[in-house]
């Protein structure tokens, strides 16, 4: 029982890494579709250099840099060059797709050995702290802080924010950019500690449940926060149902496909116009609109 | 030379952009051969010579490619209406479960009332899970991309349960029972017949988006939704029909691919039906490449295709990682995406003060 609970809550702390960053970005009013490339970015440079350099900190750090880059490169293109955000971000997602398992499927299989993640008790990762912490931060600058202030007013109405002296450009830019880091973050956590091995394709959905984990929290980190919570155990029953339900006896696939299917029951509820109405305000008004100064 | 914003975008100047991207995209793709030991000219000349071989890979580029255009149509036409069709994989999926159902339990029938009828079984699954989407999308306002992507996990899981210890389950382990010889479909040469049907849907959309009333309605939601519900239209009516017949085509892909290769008359372990699942997101780049023209989309998906088909050689060939394809049409996708923006701005020369070319 205690491996299934930590195990749930080191899943939930890949929801919110990633989820945190997804919250930012869209705040700011960029929609970056490619969270689950990004992912699978920070995954495949985090878990090629820890087996080459046998340095997991240095594994960390090298995907959370790789997925700031390429939040950079999301906000290069549609920030400076305005395209169309959902398909520059299909085409990271795609990229990566085929990037990472090009690159690293040659490391296929654990981490070399006396190279691991350290767990308090062997059970938990200390990171889920840092996640929670983090949810923490991320509340605190959205909604307590001059900073958060002008990400919200950039998410809402750029041109009003800029005649009122905010450069839009930037906050976008820093926003995609710390999202990048920490859906790296996100898939180095995945691949170095939750798995601590690589098979192709090792994110399998993950990034698209914590984008849609995003409008489910309505853009509150947390809500977002127990939305994780609540998506890391219910992906963890559907890996092993075993644990909780040894006696149920439906096909393993069934339980495979509860995550997804819950994901999709919880949009229709949150898109109700009832619900709408009295939670979803949050929604940045600007949000997957290219900004230019006119 | 300045950038200016550009007020129309004709035709000719899409087709231009995509030709350019095409080109970054293989300038690009060089940097990573010469990366990886390869030299370039070698290996394009290894891409279209094996792809465009008869002896070699024509038949799979043909087959491929008109899977793709089945891919792309199926992604066109919701877009037409400003909805992102990602599902096309899991519309597939159900397309698959529908025709292998109907080869399974009408195995008795002749080919000519068999076939037929795994078609339309298959299109009518794929119709109906589009629908899903068409629906929640068209009422709600539901984000039709992650819906999409959640339902295609869903159909996944259902075809690895068909075939992996469940009623479909063949005897090799974890592939389906072959299909019935009744149920296989004819070819012409190495190419199944219903490459027909793909090009007949497209010559179909594409007179469907221009001539005729419900092609001017499903423009209209595309570029304003406010306008369409305004001039009276049904959002809800556009979009159920829209992401139905995307389903729909999305679902006869799954007859051609299954039934009319070959190498299948089955559906095949997890892990290769999945790589097929994973072919149809070609079809978004197809169909972003040729400007949701469903007439372009013809030469475009036969040209996508003989480079993924082409690059499988390199991978045998020159040795390779798995997943370079996926690589080659990653940079294509983004390359596509930067030089989206010259569908907004142009660049002009200057010749005098005040005297634009």
């Amino acid at each position: 029982m205690w491996p299934f609970v930590g195990k749930s809550l080191e899943m939930a702390t890949l929801f919110m890494f990633a989820a945190l960053g997804e919250l930012l970005n869209q705040r700011s009013g960029v929609l970056n579709v490619g969270l689950e490339g990004l992912m699978l970015f920070g995954a495949a440079s985090s878990f090629i250099t820890a087996t080459l350099t046998g340095n997991i900190l240095l594994g960390f750090l090298v995907g959370m840099s790789v997925g700031g880059a390429v939040g950079f490169l999301h906000g290069y293109l549609s920030i400076t060059l305005r395209v169309n955000q959902v398909v520059s971000g299909m085409a990271i997602w795609i990229l990566a797709f085929g990037l990472t398992t090009y690159l690293a499927n040659p490391f296929t299989g654990p981490l070399p050995r006396g190279v691991s993640s350290w767990r308090i008790g062997d059970l938990l990762s200390p990171l889920f702290f840092v996640g929670v912490g983090l949810v923490f931060v991320i509340w605190f600058i959205l909604s307590k802080t001059h900073l958060g202030l002008r990400i919200r007013a950039v998410g809402e109405d750029p041109s009003v924010a800029e005649a009122s002296g905010i450069n839009v450009v930037r906050t976008r830019y820093l926003c995609v950019i710390v999202g990048g880091v920490l859906g790296g973050l996100s898939g180095a956590f995945l691949s170095l500690t939750y798995l601590g091995s690589w098979s192709h394709n090792p994110v399998a959905g993950r990034g698209w449940v914590s984008l849609a984990l995003v409008f489910l929290s309505m853009w509150r980190p947390w809500l977002l926060f127990a939305g994780a919570l609540v998506f890391g155990t219910i992906w963890q029953f559907a890996l092993s149902p075993e644990i909780i339900l040894p006696a149920l006896g439906l096909p393993l696939q069934f339980y495979r496909m509860i995550p997804f299917a819950v994901t999709i029951v919880i949009l229709v509820v949150i898109s109700t116009e009832r619900f709408r109405k009295r939670w979803g305000l949050a929604k940045p008004a600007a949000l997957g609109l290219p900004y230019a100064k006119e | 030379m300045k950038l200016e914003k550009r007020l129309v975008l004709t035709g000719r100047d899409a087709l231009k952009i995509s030709i350019f991207s095409i080109i970054a995209t293989l300038v690009v793709f060089s940097i990573l051969l010469i990366w990886a030991g390869v030299n370039p000219i070698e290996a394009y000349r290894e891409i279209f010579s094996y792809a465009y071989d008869p002896r070699f890979g024509l038949g799979l580029t043909i087959r491929r490619g008109m899977f793709l255009l089945f891919a792309t149509l199926a992604f066109i036409l919701p877009l037409r209406a400003g909805i992102w069709n990602v599902g096309v994989e899991g519309q597939f999926y159900l397309g698959t479960v529908g025709a292998f159902w109907v080869g399974y339990t009408l195995s008795d029938l002749p080919s000519e009332t068999l076939i037929p009828l795994m078609l339309i079984v298959g299109a009518l699954c794929g119709a109906g899970f589009g629908a899903i989407t068409g629906y929640l999308k068209g009422k709600l306002n539901v984000d039709e991309i992650v819906l999409a992507i959640m339902l295609n996990n869903i159909a996944y899981w259902l075809i690895h349960f068909l075939i992996v210890g469940g009623p479909w389950m063949g005897a090799a382990e974890s592939v389906s029972r072959p299909l019935p010889v009744s149920a296989w479909a004819p070819m012409i040469g190495e190419v199944p017949s219903t490459t027909l049907i793909a090009l007949a849907i497209s010559v179909f959309l594409y007179f469907l988006l221009t001539k005729f009333t419900v092609g001017y309605q499903i423009r209209t939601l595309g570029s304003s939704s406010a306008a369409a519900r305004y001039a009276g239209m049904s959002p809800l009516k556009i979009s159920l029909f829209v992401m139905a017949v995307g389903g729909a085509i999305a679902g006869l892909a799954a007859y051609h691919l299954w039934a009319g290769d070959p190498g299948f008359h089955m559906i095949p372990k997890p892990q290769t039906y999945k790589q097929q699942g994973d072919l149809t997101y070609y079809g978004i780049v197809c169909g972003l490449l040729c400007v949701l023209n469903p007439l372009a989309a013809i030469p475009t998906a036969t040209f996508i295709s003989g480079m993924t088909v082409g690059s499988t050689a390199l991978i045998r060939r020159l040795g390779l990682g798995f997943g370079i394809d996926f690589t080659l049409l990653g940079i294509l996708f983004l390359s596509l995406a930067a030089f989206q923006f010259f569908y907004q701005y142009r660049i002009v020369r200057r010749k005098k003060e005040g005297e634009v070319i």
